[in-house]
């Protein structure tokens, strides 16, 4: 789209913005419908900002700072927070990992014992966990996964979002 | 729409190591004090101007420091800190509007033109010149005009195409001047020689 501006359409926006207007230019703004309209809307815009009357007063700047680094502040416990709780459901895999790796090195000793207490108790899918060290990692693996995504689900609050 | 996509293009590497750390503790008092009392007048004029509700300035400015400060940037310069404090009150702006549209369908937005015979001659007069505009056009003309910022800044503010702002403020001025003529407002053309 094409824009009609006049050449001296910023000459004009500086006269009408700081009353500073020429006889001259008074005659070409008259003959200029652009520079008419320039001069209206910078003669416009500068009354509107020079009034301030009606705004509310500045908030302080040290206490806009201070809110600032307050909520700042408790955005970073929030993340420190959420770092601890990953780190801790990482901790508790590998310390589970370990284990299911001495679990499985030693399988015969506590595989039979499993098996004579899984014998003692009625139900079937009990037997079929500890009856073979693949099924008992797959359930400890199901279990461990459901940790971490409870971890996940009672983050607090999410990161801030800056825009 | 005015998220992250429209962040991007304003925010370079961090050249300080205050602005590395990016937190708002890195920025000394002295220095945002200075940079506040720099910007916050400008800042309260345009809030409640586009806004048209001075009641929601107050917390609108504490809200665009506040994410200045968190951000923790610093920019090349003011200027462009500056730039990017009006980007985060325009996208705060946009929030108010989207809100104010389910709820009351902005005041503002809803006024009807002015009656010819009106006469912009009181503050008020002036602001509901401006109301009777889109929130988009009054943004787009009170940077061009009271900020002086360029298409390439004003772009960068309000998220839209730098080649499409040239247009846009012609069509925003072309409709404010219509609105001033039909009130009666003729420019000041005495002043100083």
């Amino acid at each position: 789209m094409s824009t009609p501006v006049c050449r001296r359409a910023e000459e004009v926006r500086r006269a009408a913005r700081d009353s500073a207007w020429t006889d001259e230019l008074r005659v070409h703004v008259a003959g200029c419908a652009a520079c008419g309209e320039e001069a209206l809307l910078a003669s416009f815009f500068a009354q509107l900002a020079s009034e301030t009357s009606d705004l509310p007063p500045l908030p302080d700047a040290g206490s806009v700072r201070l809110a600032g680094l307050l909520s700042l502040r408790r955005a970073r416990a929030v993340r420190l927070a959420r770092a601890l709780s990953i780190a801790t459901a990482l901790a508790w895999t590998c310390g589970g990992a370990a284990a299911a790796v001495v679990a499985l090195r030693a399988w015969p000793l506590p595989g039979a014992r499993l098996a004579a207490l899984a014998g003692a108790i009625p139900r079937p899918a009990v037997a079929w966990l500890v009856a073979s060290p693949g099924s008992a990692l797959l359930a400890f693996g199901a279990g461990l996964l459901i940790a971490l995504l409870a971890v996940g689900a009672l983050d607090p609050e999410p990161a801030p979002n800056v825009s | 729409m005015l998220s992250k996509s429209l962040t991007a293009p304003i925010l370079p590497a961090a050249p300080c190591p205050a602005a590395a750390a990016g937190r708002a503790d890195a920025c000394p008092e002295e220095e945002f004090r200075a940079f506040y009392d720099r910007t916050a007048p400008q800042l309260r004029a345009y809030l409640a101007r586009c806004s048209g509700n001075s009641s929601v300035v107050a917390d609108l400015i504490q809200e665009s420091y506040f994410r200045l400060l968190r951000s923790g940037f610093r920019g090349q310069g003011e200027e462009h800190r500056k730039n990017y404090l009006f980007r985060i009150a325009t996208n705060l702006l946009t929030d108010l509007f989207r809100r104010r549209r389910g709820a009351e369908s902005t005041q503002m937005e809803a006024r009807p033109v002015m009656a010819p015979d009106d006469r912009l001659n009181l503050r008020a007069d002036l602001s509901a010149a401006l109301g009777t505009l889109s929130p988009r056009d009054r943004q787009l003309l009170w940077l061009a005009y009271v900020e002086e910022a360029s298409h390439r800044d004003i772009a960068r503010i309000t998220g839209l195409r730098e080649s499409s702002i040239r247009s846009m403020i012609f069509r925003a001025r072309a409709r404010l001047a219509g609105r001033l003529r039909e009130a009666g407002f003729r420019p000041a053309q005495g002043g100083k020689a």
